[in-house]
């Protein structure tokens, strides 16, 4: 009797932890918080879920809440490894570089084999524009097996960052064989092949990342630019048209600059306007 | 790195031999204030009249005092004695100066033949006069040029085509070494220099010369004092072709300014409109210096900026119409300059090969880079050769260092153009231009009578074969420095200039059919 009594609820308390989990998987963020924190109304010492919890809040950038999960599972279990990940992503978010660093060197000695940490501290790592340690940390997590296609992305914009052009393209060509339906890192080598001069090879990677998803805004960016460079004007224009979200400060740059040289004055000047009311943390013309 | 090893017949360092001892203090602090990291500006220009271009370097102060409280903080003139020998002339032309000094513009304000400089500083601006016997003298106040606002550039132009040379001075921030923020690790162990984002904005300021000897404050009258910005470089051309100086202003961090002359008195500001507010990407850049010249040869003005580690050096091509494309990756400047940081620049063709090139100064602003970054705090130069086909290969010049301004003459009148370099705390750089290209040349001197006398603003064409060419006289170039206003031109193979034709600011054109290459020539203003 009391058996059961006592398995119902954790039966139930189980269903709601898969939800919340492939609500967090999903990106469903809102939702995964709300179900998480139901499920530690009566777990509360659950150092794994509190992470988990933590992770949905800087998917939702919420990163002082976050960062108090993440604090909150080590002082639970200080050699949860995932913890100090988390933390990790949250300084790094912060541009709190030095705590970051720690975090993530702590999170790597708990646990070596964790490549999703080697993941993130390369990336941490990039960001705060120390690129032969994010190199060694990519690889890593490629020696542990992380084949992922982002992670030979983010490879080779380190070394491109070092001026490892080489180095970059492979790795660029790596994370495009793996990439599969994944728009990015056909974005990425279609960029730097861009960036060196290589317009007719970066064009079909570009459009391929186009026909994926064709409503991202950096996309639009990359493969319209590309066009205006080549001097594909209509084309350029038509990947851009339509309905600008109004915090895409560099697409409605480039749709001004593309209206200009049509001679489309009134509408170069429509986007103008929206350019110098624009806001945007990734990418605006506020102070960087 | 993707810079190739500069061979050694580029230029040759002609600095120990110089005579010139000068050493660039920015007398820095553990409280890094922001005015160390800006300095220091230099001209080069012909003080004396004897032909040979001279050097005026301008020099920091005690802190806080921001006073020249000893000999070691002076700004120095150096005359060129020729044959790469220079004599330190600063106390019989007394011009060492007042302030802690970021900036210097060279320019003949009173049309008397002898030209004049400005020097721009913290909280004080200064105008010597030229008194044409070696000896300079401050007319700051008699002229109304004085400032309590932190100046870091100038540049001289006729802006009102009125045949007398008007002032603008490029502001930065408003600054209170009592207020100076924290900036550094979270330990507060290290600190570094502050952000531009910590200081408010300042707008720039426009004085129309009266004729008098004095100027008059424009800058509200103008549309200038309206924009508030964080100026560092600035560079003026007739960018249109209207016949009216237009001015581009390269602020940190926020948006640049470009001033189209409305023709009446009035700017417009139009860098949004024109694309070069932003990069491709709408981020603003960290501009510093900039140069405004046909690196094309379309006829058109192309604007080049400096900016800082992980922005790239952006390079607007002029389409015409107004309209500027944002080149810097098609061009391949964008990941060559990705490293660097860039300060002092300009545009000149340092090969003779009838294409401009690109040189910029460089080092981090910071000087402790290694402490937060993979980036390098002391910084080689870089060279930009331009191919023709609209590309450029870098190539990287000299030792690594902290270097700032830049300025460009021939010092040796060998029709190569040569550099002069500051470095913080460390003496200046003299690079001679050995380049054994066997290239020809042509340079001209144009003296302006309706114009203005230094004929800042004038347009020379040049014609030899298909090749067609244009540049400009200005003084302004770069990074908070004053460069000759010779106008040079590479002619490749050509010995002979098939037709040069000068567009005088007064709007007089003049022609000149069949000039044998290789010569400096001086041209007067048909009265």
């Amino acid at each position: 009797m009391t058996g059961i009594l006592e398995s119902a609820p954790q039966s139930s308390q189980s269903r709601l932890l898969e939800e919340a989990d492939l609500n967090y998987r999903a990106l469903r963020s809102a939702e995964a918080v709300r179900l998480y924190r139901e499920y530690l109304t009566h777990y509360a010492d659950r150092a794994d879920v509190r992470t988990y919890l933590g992770g949905a809040l800087l998917n939702m950038r919420q990163l002082p809440e976050a960062l108090v999960e993440a604090n909150r599972a080590i002082a639970l279990d200080n050699r949860y490894a995932k913890a100090y990940t988390l933390a990790g992503r949250v300084y790094t978010e912060q541009q709190r570089w030095d705590l970051a660093r720690k975090c993530f060197e702590q999170a790597v000695a708990l646990e070596p084999g964790e490549r999703e940490t080697w993941y993130f501290f390369g990336r941490s790592s990039y960001d705060a524009n120390r690129f032969e340690r994010s190199i060694e940390a990519f690889l890593e997590a490629l020696r542990l097996g992380a084949g992922q296609s982002r992670v030979y992305e983010n490879l080779g914009l380190a070394y491109e960052a070092l001026s490892q052009f080489r180095d970059a393209e492979k790795a660029y060509r790596q994370a495009v064989e793996l990439a599969g339906n994944t728009y990015r890192p056909y974005v990425a080598y279609g960029v730097f092949l861009f960036k060196r001069g290589r317009m007719t090879e970066s064009l079909p990677l570009l459009e391929r990342a186009f026909r994926l998803e064709p409503n991202a805004a950096d996309v639009r960016f990359e493969l319209a630019r590309v066009l205006y460079h080549a001097g594909k004007l209509a084309e350029a224009s038509k990947v851009l048209e339509g309905s600008l979200p109004s915090n895409e400060c560099r697409l409605h740059n480039l749709l001004a600059r593309i209206f200009s040289v049509q001679g489309r004055s009134s509408e170069a000047e429509r986007e103008v306007k929206s350019l110098k009311n624009c806001r945007d943390d990734s990418g605006s013309w506020k102070e960087p | 790195m993707a810079l190739s090893a500069a061979p050694l017949t580029l230029f040759e360092d002609r600095s120990s031999k110089s005579g010139i001892d000068f050493v660039l203090h920015n007398s820095r602090t553990p409280e890094k204030h922001q005015i160390e990291t800006m300095p220091g500006g230099v001209a080069v220009f012909d003080y004396d009249n004897d032909g040979y271009p001279d050097i005026y370097f301008v020099n920091g102060a005690t802190q806080p005092t921001l006073e020249k409280s000893s000999p070691k903080y002076y700004d120095r003139l150096y005359r060129n004695k020729g044959n790469w020998s220079f004599e330190d002339v600063t106390r019989k032309a007394g011009v060492g100066g007042t302030g802690y000094n970021i900036g210097v513009a060279a320019g003949d304000f009173d049309n008397d033949g002898h030209v004049d400089l400005f020097v721009a500083g913290v909280n004080r601006n200064m105008l010597y006069r030229n008194r044409g016997d070696g000896a300079f003298v401050d007319v700051t106040a008699k002229a109304g040029l004085a400032s309590d606002r932190w100046a870091v550039a100038a540049a001289w132009l006729d802006y009102d085509n009125d045949g007398l040379l008007d002032l603008f001075v490029v502001n930065y921030v408003v600054w209170d070494p009592a207020q100076e923020p924290f900036c550094g690790d979270a330990a507060g162990k290290n600190r570094t220099y502050c952000h531009p984002r910590f200081y408010q904005p300042l707008p720039s300021r426009l004085y129309r010369n009266n004729g008098d000897g004095a100027f008059t404050d424009v800058s509200a009258a103008s549309g200038v004092a309206a924009y508030e910005g964080k100026g560092m470089g600035i560079a003026i051309a007739d960018y249109d072709h209207d016949g009216w100086m237009d001015v581009f202003v390269a602020n940190d961090t926020v948006p640049n300014f470009l001033f189209h002359n409305e023709r009446n008195g009035h700017f417009r500001e139009v860098a949004f409109e024109a694309g070069v507010a932003l990069k491709d990407d709408a981020k603003a850049t960290s501009s510093m210096g900039a140069d405004f010249r046909d690196l094309d040869n379309d006829g058109w003005e192309d604007l080049f900026v400096t900016a800082l580690a992980n922005e790239t050096f952006p390079l607007f091509r002029n389409l015409g119409r107004g309209l500027f494309s944002d080149n810097t990756y098609p061009s391949l400047t964008g990941l060559v300059t990705l490293p660097l940081s860039g300060w002092g620049m300009g545009i000149f063709d340092f090969d003779n090969d009838g294409w401009k090139d690109v040189f910029t100064a460089n080092g981090d602003v910071q000087d402790n880079t290694e402490l937060f970054s993979s980036r390098r705090s002391r910084q080689e130069n870089l060279l930009l050769l331009n191919d023709g086909k609209g590309k450029f290969r870098g190539q990287a010049i000299g030792t690594p260092a902290h270097h700032r301004g830049a300025a460009f003459g021939d010092f040796d009148r060998d029709g190569r153009l040569d550099i002069v370099l500051t470095r913080l705390n460390e003496p200046p750089v003299l690079f001679r231009n050995t380049m054994g290209t066997g290239n020809h040349w042509i340079a001209l001197k144009l003296v302006g009578n309706r114009s203005n006398r230094d004929a800042l603003g004038a347009r020379v064409f040049i014609r030899n074969g298909s090749l067609k060419q244009v540049n400009h006289v200005t003084t302004s170039v770069g990074y908070a420095c004053s460069s000759e206003p010779i106008v040079h031109f590479g002619l490749g193979m050509s010995t002979v200039v098939d037709q040069i034709e000068i567009e005088w600011p007064s709007g007089l054109r003049q022609t000149i059919e069949k000039v044998k290459a290789d010569r400096y020539m001086t041209v007067h203003e048909r009265r």
